[in-house]
């Protein structure tokens, strides 16, 4: 059998316009979603690069100055103070306050290149954890990125900080902390990404405030985004790290302990 | 900021050949699929600075098909059932067209690039050349190569042969 051009054409052209289409709005939606992904890589970097050219200015005083000097110490301190890193408790400022936590973290669990990998299961690590826990955007029901998962690269180490207060508007506090690490890390969190990613619409009564925070660390040593989970009263447990979102999630009794 | 609604007129008017075009380059419905998506969200990333945002479409789709067929090897897949035995006996118009397509995805990537540009997207050799990225004279030797392979395989009726 031969074929001409106009046959080809015939062949190439059948079928054409089967199927379901392309969805222009879903186009949109995943387009917008990686623009956003780019620019939060984007500002972690720039974040990274302002620690570093902080640390290094540090370490110029230090070196300048000496290490007896009180002004110099001083002025390097000032930089990585935990005050001012625990006051600026969002997820922007949240590197900051993760800095000031580094130290703290590999002098206690280990070294880690620069990026804190929690040592060991302990309950000693309160000093890692900010006064206050830090505020997360929820992201609306249906987002895109909404059933995404909340830890975004193979967890290594996770460190749990839980936050409560003691009437449903008071002032909430850092009630206790915990590191989890391999096994029992990677079970927290695939648990957590396993739970339901569909909105929780019941209505409920708030009871006080209890909230925990999950600043994981990937097996590469990368800080990833911290996960906030409200395990407040009887209105379900939401957690979210800003663009993923799950509902309804049970904390295993000893993490949910720590806002007693 | 982007024009949303000139990107969406945009997908309504080009985006079911776009698709088909992207299924015969890649010779599988949900493959297709995938790497028209993949194209509409470059264009519209780029949206409002592209000039030609149809050319550019079919660049970045003949493009990302030749890099992705580089990067993996999609040429032999197990089957549960064996292709049918083509027979020599004349064939019906349709069973025509399906042995073309088979022959079709039986083509090299830059060689299927070329047959969809020129005979289902219609362009002309120097507007191949220029959505390949290649000279024109390539455009046709390559064509002449794939249309000769085709009437071979077609003529001595395996189309698993080479």
């Amino acid at each position: 059998m031969a074929f001409d051009e106009d046959d080809l054409r015939a062949a190439l052209r059948a079928d054409e316009g089967a199927g379901l289409g392309v969805d222009a709005g879903t186009v949109i939606a995943l387009a917008e979603a990686r623009l956003q992904a780019r620019h939060a890589r984007v500002r972690m970097l720039a974040a990274a690069v302002v620690v570093l050219g902080a640390v290094g200015t540090g370490i110029g005083v230090l070196a300048t100055h000496g290490r007896g000097d009180e002004s110099a110490t001083s002025a390097a301190g000032g930089k990585f103070a935990p005050e001012h890193a625990h006051s600026q408790a969002a997820p922007g400022a949240d590197t900051a306050g993760g800095q000031s936590s580094v130290t703290g973290t590999a002098a206690a669990g280990g070294t880690s290149g620069g990026l804190a990998v929690p040592g060991p299961a302990s309950s000693a690590h309160a000093g890692r954890c900010p006064a206050r826990p830090v505020r997360v955007r929820q992201p609306a029901a249906g987002a895109a990125g909404a059933a995404a998962p909340l830890f975004t690269a193979r967890v290594a180490s996770i460190a749990v900080c839980g936050y409560a207060s003691t009437t449903p508007n008071g002032a909430v506090t850092l009630t206790g902390s915990r590191v989890l690490s391999g096994t029992r890390a990677r079970q927290l969190a695939a648990g957590l990404d396993a739970a339901s990613a569909r909105v929780h619409t019941d209505f409920c009564v708030l009871a006080r405030t209890r909230v925990l925070v999950l600043y994981a660390v990937s097996t590469a040593r990368h800080r990833l985004e911290p996960v906030r989970v409200e395990l407040s009263g009887g209105c379900g447990v939401t957690a979210t790290n800003g663009t993923a979102i799950r509902y309804d999630w049970s904390p295993p009794s000893d993490l949910a302990a720590l806002t007693d | 900021m982007r024009d949303d609604s000139a990107f969406r007129a945009f997908v309504e008017e080009n985006g079911a050949t776009l698709l088909h075009a992207a299924r015969l380059l890649t010779g599988d419905h949900q493959r297709g699929e995938d790497l028209v998506q993949t194209v509409l969200i470059k264009v519209y990333q780029k949206w409002g600075r592209i000039e030609t945002p149809l050319a550019y479409a079919r660049k970045a789709l003949v493009t990302a098909q030749i890099d992705s067929s580089r990067r993996r090897w999609w040429g032999e897949r197990p089957a549960e059932t064996l292709p049918e035995v083509p027979s020599t006996d004349e064939l019906a118009p349709a069973e025509d067209r399906d042995q073309l397509r088979r022959l079709l995805n039986q083509l090299s990537p830059r060689e299927r690039a070329v047959i969809v540009l020129r005979y289902y997207c219609d362009l002309s050799e120097q507007d191949a050349a220029a959505t390949l990225g290649v000279p024109v004279g390539t455009v046709k030797s390559t064509c002449s190569r794939a249309l000769a392979r085709m009437r071979v395989e077609l003529s001595t009726g395996d189309p698993h042969g080479v």
